[in-house]
């Protein structure tokens, strides 16, 4: 026996060797045992000390998670599969399960908007934090991510959908704030590229003299550069892209007082907007596991993705999938191998694309969200649609084939889609972009029909008639463009024009209203509140509506308006107009007086 | 009474001074301050305290039933081995005295550790009741307002820290459509049709047939049969509700509402009748006809899956009903509700009245293993006896398991190795409890009421109505007797004083 013995473990000696070589090879063994059992030393004393035992504990916790889950019990179901995970962490499927399992089934068995929120963001955590952590080259596990972030979060399925957009805007909101926005992408990704281009460790941080003081200035403080400078920078640096209105008039406690001051200080801020730059990197990469660079990579050759939409995370992770499982830059990703998540998301941000936050009181972690279209992005779907068009009609030989050939399954997608951005386009105040898709539909995409030989005017017409009462984008779009309209005439003094314009807004978002009633996942705004939010955008940031508005231009519309909406949105609009009002040397109180007070005499 | 206290004290002293005692009451302490601090469970409070009390409940069972087994079976076997058992049988001691004195000393310092480790828990649980919920922690101004409708302090308060009685809602009344079917159906086709028509169904073969008919208590005995399936048929229908139609329940013996009544919850599971809809959109309407109604709770739901709201008490009538509709809003989708899909749950006691019936739970599974080792431990040696034990205390912690895994196919036929595995797992479990059937954590962790007649089940005996499960032997007898844990552990004693007493503890070489 002693023999047989000695046998079996000079043999096991021997074959270990190979084994561990082969692990290597096929990428088994994604993290070291000296980093595992440093950072996760629970998981490695799990996967060790029930020995034999592993397997049945696996499937008794298994069992439990399922029952417990159709009994509705939920209290445990975090830990149990965390364990479960941990038992066998180099498992993807077992991953992807549990994060779809929390993601999808438990998160609509629960009933209010912060137990959804709750199950959404442990199933997001468990594969970007843990899964991915053991498993980096497994597409699986981005595959299951990106599904996630697209089809749970950003699409229209689930009743709550708005509360996961919401409250992912709102955190992604105190990270990077909001972008700025201009015609051309260049100054969204001009914004990124400070973060993605920032120190990536504190002491190269601190080689900046600058840089180095102010950190020193925070630890005086007791700040990090952390997350702690992030709370402190939001709520004191009077930072519009991060600050709502509602905090510029608050004054700091008499303890925050002098870290406010540092937070504002004029001398400080090249210094400030280093360490932010820092702060936000640091974030980005240590919490949400992200690589800034490539988030950048994504901008420069898509469009200015707004990272507080959830289609953006959907690209994002579906794209660094292909990165990293198979060794894919940007330029060899395409529709064709990210299922529909790739294409899909960017097609949700030419709907969706500009994201506009604005601060809720009740429940500051869920701030209050407006999507509008963004036409940026328009260019960037119709180029993959073609490049995956070519790459269907491509001969075996290599040649290019017809892309109006029947092989190209994607092209009445295309059509449909470009259809369908024109007539948002139109509505939207761009209709020299729309005019151009237009004449790629006739020219490039030969789309045949006589709805195709009518000029864009009839043809965004005679669409509208077929397609009847609008979908969720396209009421957006057409009630954006009513009101930009109302608006617009209202500012030039023609009130006519402002009352077809409103009339016309109102109709819409009544129709549109009634063909939803009952499915509460599609239920608009009302229409007071999409008029106030429109109009602070136009009054704020009018590239956004597509309109460029002087400053005495502004000052005629908003002395237009009625009493009751000048108090509604005086508040919001203040502080931000005092500011270019003291720019431009114009006398803010005279240009934009305070609203009396309806209910005073 | 002084022999076996003598013998009681003196294994309760030798319990103390062992060193696996030692390892365990570390073993237990660790383990129950570990999962109060370190458990989150899913980030809530309830979910804390839930996880908590569940985690430690159950490793303090698992925990002292493990130290039973081997101090009970390492005293015994040790006594008999090292022959220490001479000094005491050559005393005025009789040998059931011996047994019964070394079963209750380790009995009685089980269950002094037993409170112990509730006592603990109970404190941990309470100071975890008290940290804030998370929209507590919010500094928000209208803190006082938020906190009365906080979900998750409503669920601590009211669905852990209580002990709520479940309460079924009355089986449908069929009777008067019942009726009117079978007026109906003799109306349409005649008395006589009607049996011969379901005789015919029944019995293929014409002329048998036609025979069967013939014979009066045949006729009557079919028509019999006619209305049995018919109830059903009704019965079925009761409990289905097409796209915006309503099932009504109706429950009965709920306490009425007094002034400072704990929330009322409904629990409930949807089940989609041959249709795949994972979601099903549906609304609860309570009705009640002495106060005010309730506003139609809409809720989009999991299918087949447990879900549950709380419900003011109020609406519980003078009499004690409470009446509820469930309306079927899923387009294209019939739901049914089973029997014993929905249960009212109502606070008739407090947490820790519960508690003290938990450990009683808890305690008698202990006697009954320290039973079953003294029963091993007076003829076998430690390691056997150990391993008999423990595969006693495993197959009847996983009874529901086991039972469940062996259940006779009902769709087919059942094979020559289902056979012989149910009834193998059948017979063991006439010998072994069912150590699973009430769970002392499960009930903790929902706030669900111990009942006193669930401790006399657990302790002494349970009568019921034979089921489709139970055995012919008890069909036959119209009336089920299952022996409690309690009951099974006396058994247990006196088998091992009947072989210790036959023992020849010194042999004659």
């Amino acid at each position: 026996m002693l023999i047989v013995a000695g046998v079996a473990l000079t043999g096991a000696a021997m074959l270990s060797g190979s084994i561990e070589s082969q692990r290597v090879r096929l990428k088994l063994l994604t993290v070291t045992s000296d980093e595992s059992i440093a950072k996760n030393p629970r998981t490695v004393l799990l996967q060790v000390a029930p020995g034999g035992l592993r397997a049945p504990m696996l499937t008794y916790l298994w069992l439990r998670s399922q029952q417990l889950k159709e009994d509705g019990k939920f209290f445990d179901a975090q830990q149990l599969r965390d364990l479960i995970c941990d038992l066998s962490p180099h498992f993807p499927g077992v991953w992807s399960f549990h994060a779809w399992d929390m993601a999808w089934n438990i998160s609509v068995a629960t009933h209010t908007p912060d137990e959804r929120w709750m199950w959404v963001s442990n199933g997001i955590r468990l594969l970007r934090d843990r899964g991915l952590y053991y498993n980096p080259d497994n597409l699986l596990l981005y595959k299951e991510l990106a599904w996630i972030y697209f089809s749970k979060m950003g699409q229209y399925t689930d009743d709550m959908h708005m509360v996961y957009k919401r409250r992912w805007a709102g955190e992604m909101n105190h990270v990077l704030g909001a972008p700025p926005f201009s015609d051309t992408p260049d100054a969204a990704i001009e914004a990124f590229r400070l973060i993605a281009d920032a120190p990536k460790t504190l002491a190269n941080l601190e080689k900046d003299a600058s840089s180095a003081d102010f950190v020193k200035r925070l630890a005086g403080f007791d700040v990090k550069p952390d997350g702690a400078f992030l709370n402190y920078y939001n709520r004191y640096s009077g930072d519009s892209s991060v600050s709502p209105p509602e905090w510029l008039a608050n004054e700091p406690s008499e303890k925050d007082k002098p870290i406010a001051g540092l937070m504002r200080s004029v001398e400080l801020s090249d210094a400030r907007a280093k360490v932010l730059a820092f702060v936000r990197r640091k974030v980005l990469v240590e919490k949400y596991r992200m690589d800034p660079n490539w988030m950048l990579e994504l901008m420069e050759r898509y469009g200015p993705m707004d990272w507080r939409n959830v289609n953006s995370h959907a690209i994002y992770w579906a794209t660094l999938g292909l990165h990293k499982a198979e060794g894919k830059g940007l330029a060899g990703i395409n529709a064709l191998n990210t299922d529909r998540t790739f294409l899909g998301g960017l097609k949700s941000l030419t709907r969706t694309g500009q994201v506009y936050c604005t601060y809720n009181q009740d429940n500051p972690e869920e701030p209050y969200v407006d999507f509008l279209p963004d036409w940026r992005f328009v260019e960037a779907v119709h180029r993959e649609y073609l490049k995956g068009g070519k790459i269907l009609v491509r001969k075996p030989s290599g040649e290019p084939g017809d892309i109006n050939s029947n092989k190209n399954v994607l092209l009445n997608g295309h059509m449909t889609y470009l259809s369908n951005a024109i007539q948002q386009m139109y509505f939207g105040g761009h209709e020299k972009r729309a005019e151009y898709y237009y004449s790629e539909i006739k020219n490039t995409l030969k789309a045949k029909g006589a709805i195709y030989k009518l000029d864009l005017h009839a043809f965004v017409r005679e669409k509208r008639r077929q397609a009847g009462v609008p979908s969720t984008e396209m009421s957006n779009a057409l009630i954006g463009g009513a009101l930009r309209r109302a608006y617009r005439a209202l500012a030039g003094g023609n009130h006519d024009g402002y009352r077809r314009g409103r009339a016309l807004a109102r109709r819409v978002h009544r129709a549109y209203y009634k063909d939803v009633a009952g499915k509460a996942r599609f239920k608009p705004q009302s229409f007071r509140k999409i008029e106030r939010d429109f109009l602070i955008r136009m009054l704020l940031q009018p590239r956004a509506v597509g309109l460029i508005i002087p400053l005495i231009t502004k000052a005629k519309l908003y002395n237009a308006l009625s009493p009751t909406m000048q108090q509604e949105i005086y508040p919001l609009i203040a502080e931000r107009l005092r500011q270019q009002c003291q720019t431009e040397r114009i006398n803010f109180n005279k240009a934009f007086p305070a609203p009396m007070s309806v209910s005073s005499p | 009474m002084r022999n076996i206290w003598a013998v009681t004290r003196q294994t309760f002293i030798q319990c103390l001074r062992t060193r696996i005692m030692v390892v365990f009451c570390v073993l237990l302490v660790v383990c129950v301050l570990g999962i109060g601090f370190k458990m989150t469970g899913d980030g809530t409070l309830k979910g804390r305290i839930q996880t908590f009390l569940s985690y430690s409940i159950s490793l303090t069972q698992l925990l002292l039933c493990l130290i039973t087994i081997f101090l009970t079976t390492g005293i015994i076997t040790a006594d008999i081995r090292h022959k220490y058992v001479f000094t005491v049988v050559s005393k005025p001691l009789a040998r059931w005295q011996y047994v019964l004195g070394r079963w209750c000393g380790v009995v009685g310092m089980m269950g002094l550790l037993l409170v112990m480790a509730l006592g603990s828990i109970y404190l941990l649980s309470q100071h975890i009741r008290k940290q804030p919920t998370r929209i507590e922690r919010k500094s928000v101004s209208s803190l006082m307002q938020r906190k009365k409708m906080d979900p998750d302090r409503l669920g601590v308060e009211n669905e852990i820290f209580a002990a709520r009685e479940t309460y079924l809602p009355e089986p449908p009344n069929i009777e008067k459509t019942l009726q009117q079917k079978i007026k109906q159906l003799i109306e349409e086709k005649g008395k006589d049709n009607l049996i011969r028509d379901y005789i015919k169904k029944m019995v293929p073969d014409e002329a048998k047939a036609e025979k069967v008919f013939d014979h009066p208590k045949m006729r009557q005995k079919a028509f019999r049969e006619i209305e049995l399936v018919l109830r059903e048929q009704i019965t079925e229908e009761a409990r289905q509700a097409q796209t915006g139609k309503a099932i009504g329940l109706t429950f009965t013996g709920l306490k009425p509402a007094s002034a400072d009544e704990s929330l009322l919850q409904i629990r409930y599971k949807l089940n989609p009748f041959k249709s795949s809809k994972t979601t099903l959109a549906g609304a609860w309407q309570i009705v009640n006809p002495d106060g005010p109604t309730g506003p139609p709770q809409y809720r989009s739901d999991s299918a087949k899956m447990t879900s549950s709201f709380m419900l003011d008490p109020r609406l519980v009538s003078k009499e004690g009903r409470l009446t509820v509709f469930y309306i079927n809003l899923q387009p294209g989708t019939i739901v049914k509700i089973q029997p014993g899909d929905v249960v009212v749950l109502q606070r008739v006691g407090s947490f820790e009245s519960n508690l003290v019936r938990a450990g009683l739970l808890i305690l008698l599974r202990l006697m009954f293993l320290a039973a079953v080792s003294v029963l091993f431990g007076v003829f076998l040696s430690f390691p056997i006896t150990c391993l008999a034990v423990m595969m006693i205390f495993t197959t009847g912690m996983a009874s529901g398991f086991i039972q469940d895994a062996t259940r006779l196919p009902k769709k087919t036929e059942p094979s020559t190795f289902e056979y012989f595995s149910h009834y193998l797992v059948k017979g063991i479990f006439v010998a072994v409890p069912t150590l699973s059937r009430t769970s002392a954590s499960d009930s903790l962790v929902d706030g669900e009421y111990i009942a006193p007649k669930t401790l006399l089940r657990e302790y002494l005996v349970t009568f019921k109505q034979p089921g489709t499960d139970s055995g012919r032997f008890w069909q036959t007898m119209g009336l089920e007797i299952q022996a409690g844990i309690g009951l099974r552990t006396l058994l247990t004693l006196v088998i091992g004083w009947l072989i210790f007493r036959r023992r020849e503890l010194a042999g004659i070489n």
